[in-house]
């Protein structure tokens, strides 16, 4: 009997008719809605799952792992319920409850506003949605008025698949990336970030990373420097980055797109302790102050030495913040988006101190939103492009003229808004792009 | 060629662990000047004084004010530890994953935290004693490990605020933004205190987690060094001043009396018992003579009272609590209360009972026998309470009427007074208060171990930064 209770308890959110009742119909509403979202049908009847799967129709993921976790925690509790005597710990049980509740409430209001969005309805829905779940449940399954703008396709495998970019040979200089795929997990679901990007960067090139937000640019970058690993294989100069990270770190600098520096320390400072940490222990002190000498004199930091990092303009930081990384000569220099919050003429200058430090034999790789000011400067260009799954793909990486005939657009910006989703205001070309870029590496 | 240029580059060395730990530590100097750190310092001392100003009169005085000033210099500690480092680590995470990227070990940047942490907690607890002192707290002059007590007490404060300290850093190695860490702050705080199990009772189901926090072990310290067990407890005595004009009253049965008059245990009685009378005379003279007296005349129109009933029971009450461990004030205030029956009456005059006992009868059936030797109080009463006619009247009631004042006086205030006080402190003893060698140490030593493990868990939880998103 208890077991019967216990199961009840765990299914329906309680043991009284009307409970039983309710989330059957429930049920019955979301297994409609998850067929016109696309979704298998049978995830309604998962307690708990059937939450991330709502939420999925309403696109609102994030919100669907919470409103997953407490209802699942909610149930347990209820469960436990059952079987404390101790006043102290129901009491304790009760107010766990309410907070679960409460963070339900929030985040299931999140996810039902995300509903109305997709099923382009009144925003009052989500009180019936709130209070009387099973009644829009059941009415947006069953009237074929209700149909939502997109689907919540499962990750489904298409044409694109089949393109798999050949290895790059290593070479003895430069840079070369052989990255099969970078996955996460998110919430018991492997997600492909990046797939088959293959390349080889020379030495002296300034290479421009171009593509869509949440195309994976700074997920490219990471992986490539070897901080955030891929499944992948990625040399500097006869080096391999993956299987000597420790000493091979000290080769690349990477340039975050903040200045991420204590404000509260001087130039000075800042950059003595850029050298300690990133410069070999042999080097004196006195050549290793020299270096922090020349640093600034190339970054223009000489006047400000002094002054504390959150006093400078926003250029002296962003020089600033290329100079911790330029201090110990790095063969790889990566930058993301070192020209934002900069205005033209300042970019410029940047760009082109950039483009001297490449002049001297380094690969520069750099993010930019404002390209076509300054593309002049770059040698090459990679343009990253979200496929069909969502995934970050290569759809070209050659030189900056040849990319203009490639996607038969004349600025970077145009480019970028062809490999853009339709709705983020682009053409939603990325696709054809993928696949035509892949064709020519097949030869 | 390139192969043979990257293996030799894989060659070069770049600064370790430990010249790590020097770097940041350098940085953290700076940021203590530049960031403003050193504001924690003042900060620490304005917060002894304004906690000192409360406990001065009371702390290494007796049992409360021991307990109260364990129990407040366990939270100033712990409130110091935690804001000093709460938000180090969050608010510049970002720029530890930018480190990290470059080549800085987490062990070291925790290691160095550490270091600069104890300095900081270290000249905090120094500072606390310091301004305690200074403000009126009556620390005893002789340590218990140490030769001083402040530094004994100095030890533990560092200990309480070090452990919070890192406590506070492993949240801050969790939290990704100053604002999580300063939401989960607040309930850090009132976990501990709450759970330090001084000052609130906890339920028995409440211990173990009371074994989790730092405040239990500071306040134990603390409360042990301070000798808690030894020191004397006011509130009962306290209570017993304010009830001092009370009223009260009741029903004695002449067999309670003369049972009381002969018991042989009670101090009062056997002090009374033992006056030696020299006299060689008879029954009947005695008592024409004591009759005669301008002393017995006035004893006769006094109110009887029943003060020395109630030294019997707060006596017993001694004998009581020596042997259970509960509530002292209660306790004390049961005992003095059960003393009384609480019906009310006319006060009775002494002379009325010996009047209404028929003394004079009992004289007139004595009045021959001889009294020739030297004799006591005690004979006397045991000689009274032999005799036939005085049982016939043992259950007859007698309504007195008194206070609590004036019993007191009777027996003497100041030896109420220290009955109430050892008595009372008696009954409360906490085994973990216990003033030993054994007991500090322990609690040192879990807080070390607190120390340790916290900053281990901080170590642990930065090792994820590379999982941050951006």
């Amino acid at each position: 009997m208890m077991v019967v209770e216990v199961l009840l308890n765990m299914y329906f959110g309680g043991t009284e008719i009307s409970s039983i009742l309710r989330t059957s119909l429930y049920v019955f509403g979301l297994w409609l809605m998850f067929g016109k979202s696309g979704l298998k049908n049978w995830w309604a009847l998962c307690p708990w799952a059937r939450e991330y799967m709502l939420a999925r129709c309403a696109g609102r993921e994030a919100e669907g792992r919470i409103t997953s976790i407490t209802s699942f925690l909610s149930s347990m509790l209820s469960v436990i319920a059952i079987f404390v005597r101790s006043e102290t710990v129901m009491i304790a049980l009760g107010l766990f409850s309410l907070i679960l509740i409460f963070i339900n409430l929030i985040y299931g209001i999140r996810v039902y506003s995300g509903l109305t969005e997709v099923y382009h309805v009144s925003k009052w829905w989500i009180v019936p949605w709130i209070f009387v779940d099973f009644i829009p449940a059941v009415l947006w399954g069953l009237l074929k008025k209700y149909q939502p703008e997109w689907k919540a396709e499962e990750i489904r495998r298409t044409s694109l698949d089949i393109i798999q970019g050949h290895d790059v040979q290593g070479m003895e200089e430069g840079l070369t990336v052989n990255l099969d795929e970078r996955t996460a997990t998110e919430f018991f679901q492997k997600k492909y970030l990046l797939r088959d990007i293959h390349m080889y960067i020379q030495p002296g090139h300034m290479v421009l990373l171009l593509g869509g937000s949440g195309a994976g640019k700074t997920t490219f970058l990471n992986a490539v420097n070897g901080y955030e690993k891929a499944k992948a294989k990625v040399t500097l100069n006869g080096g391999d980055i993956y299987a000597d990270y420790k000493k091979m770190q000290y080769e690349i600098g990477f340039v975050p797109q903040q200045e991420l520096m204590r404000g509260k320390d001087t130039v000075y400072h800042t950059l003595m302790d850029a050298s300690l940490l990133r410069l070999p222990m042999s080097l004196s002190a006195s050549d290793r102050k020299a270096r922090v000498e020349e640093v600034m004199d190339i970054f223009g930091l000489g006047p400000v030495k002094n002054n504390l990092v959150e006093k400078l303009s926003g250029g002296q930081k962003k020089r600033a913040s290329i100079a911790m990384e330029f201090i110990s000569n790095p063969s790889l220099f990566i930058l993301d988006e070192p020209d934002s919050g900069l205005d033209g003429v300042m970019a410029r200058e940047l760009m082109e101190q950039l483009r001297v430090i490449a002049d001297q034999g380094k690969i520069v790789i750099v993010i930019t939103h404002t390209p076509d000011r300054v593309i002049d400067l770059f040698d090459d260009v990679i343009v990253l492009a979200k496929d069909v799954n969502r995934t970050g793909r290569l759809a070209y990486y050659g030189p900056i003229t040849e990319a203009r005939e490639f996607f038969e657009k004349e600025k970077m910006e145009q480019i970028v808004m062809a490999i853009n989703r339709k709705e983020e205001g682009g053409e939603g070309r990325a696709d054809e792009y993928i696949e035509r870029f892949a064709e020519v590496q097949h030869g | 060629m390139a192969e043979v240029i990257h293996k030799r580059k894989l060659r070069i060395r770049h600064r370790g662990r430990m010249e790590q730990i020097r770097i940041y530590l350098g940085k953290m100097l700076r940021m203590f000047v530049y960031e403003n750190d050193w504001k924690v310092l003042p900060m620490a001392a304005l917060i002894a004084a304004l906690v000192s100003m409360v406990i001065r009169t009371k702390f290494f005085m007796n049992m409360e004010g021991d307990l109260l000033g364990a129990f407040s210099i366990t939270c100033v500690a712990i409130w110091n530890g935690c804001f000093n480092s709460i938000q180090v680590i969050c608010r510049e995470r970002a720029i530890i994953k930018r480190e990290h990227r470059s080549g800085m070990h987490i062990s070291s940047y925790i290691l160095s935290h550490m270091i600069y942490q104890a300095l900081l907690c270290l000249a905090q607890s120094a500072l606390t004693v310091v301004v305690c002192g200074y403000s009126g707290v009556q620390f005893p002059e002789k340590g218990f490990i140490t030769k001083w007590m402040m530094v004994d007490v100095a030890i533990t404060i560092f200990l309480i605020s070090y452990a919070s300290d890192m406590l506070s850093l492993w949240i801050s190695a969790v939290a990704h933004s100053t604002t999580t860490a300063m939401t989960i702050m607040p309930f850090v705080l009132i976990f501990q205190l709450v759970f330090s199990g001084g000052i609130f009772q906890l339920a028995p189901w409440a211990e173990p987690i009371s074994g989790l926090t730092i405040s239990s072990y500071g306040l134990k310290c603390i409360a042990t060094q301070a000798d808690y067990n030894h020191a004397p407890m006011e509130t009962a005595w306290n209570v017993l001043l304010k009830l001092k004009d009370k009223e009260i009253g009741g029903t004695v049965k002449v067999g309670q009396i003369l049972d009381f008059l002969s018991g042989q245990n009670n101090s009062v009685v056997a002090d009374l018992r033992a006056k030696e009378i020299n006299a060689t005379t008879t029954v009947g003279e005695l008592w024409k003579t004591i009759c005669s007296s301008a002393t017995y005349q006035e004893l006769r129109k006094q109110n009887l009272d029943l003060s020395a009933f109630s030294t019997r029971k707060i006596d017993a009450g001694r004998e009581e609590g020596s042997s259970q461990n509960e509530n002292v004030l209660l306790k004390a205030l049961i005992d003095v209360y059960e003393s009384v029956i609480g019906t009310d009456g006319e006060p009775i005059k002494l002379g009325e009972i010996i009047d209404w006992l028929q003394v004079d009868k009992i004289v007139e059936s004595m009045k021959d026998q001889q009294i020739g030797r030297q004799t006591t109080v005690g004979e006397l009463i045991d000689l009274l309470a032999s005799n036939a006619d005085v049982k016939a009247y043992r259950d007859k009631g007698i309504t007195v009427k008194t206070t609590y004042g004036r019993l007191m006086e009777l027996v003497g205030e100041d030896k109420v007074k220290d009955i109430v006080r050892v008595q009372t402190a008696a009954a409360s003893r906490v085994p973990a208060y216990d003033r030993t060698l054994d007991n500090v140490l322990n609690y040192w030593f879990t807080m070390i171990l607190h120390i340790l493990v916290y900053a281990f868990m901080a170590m642990i939880s930065l090792k994820f930064i590379d999982k941050d998103r951006r």
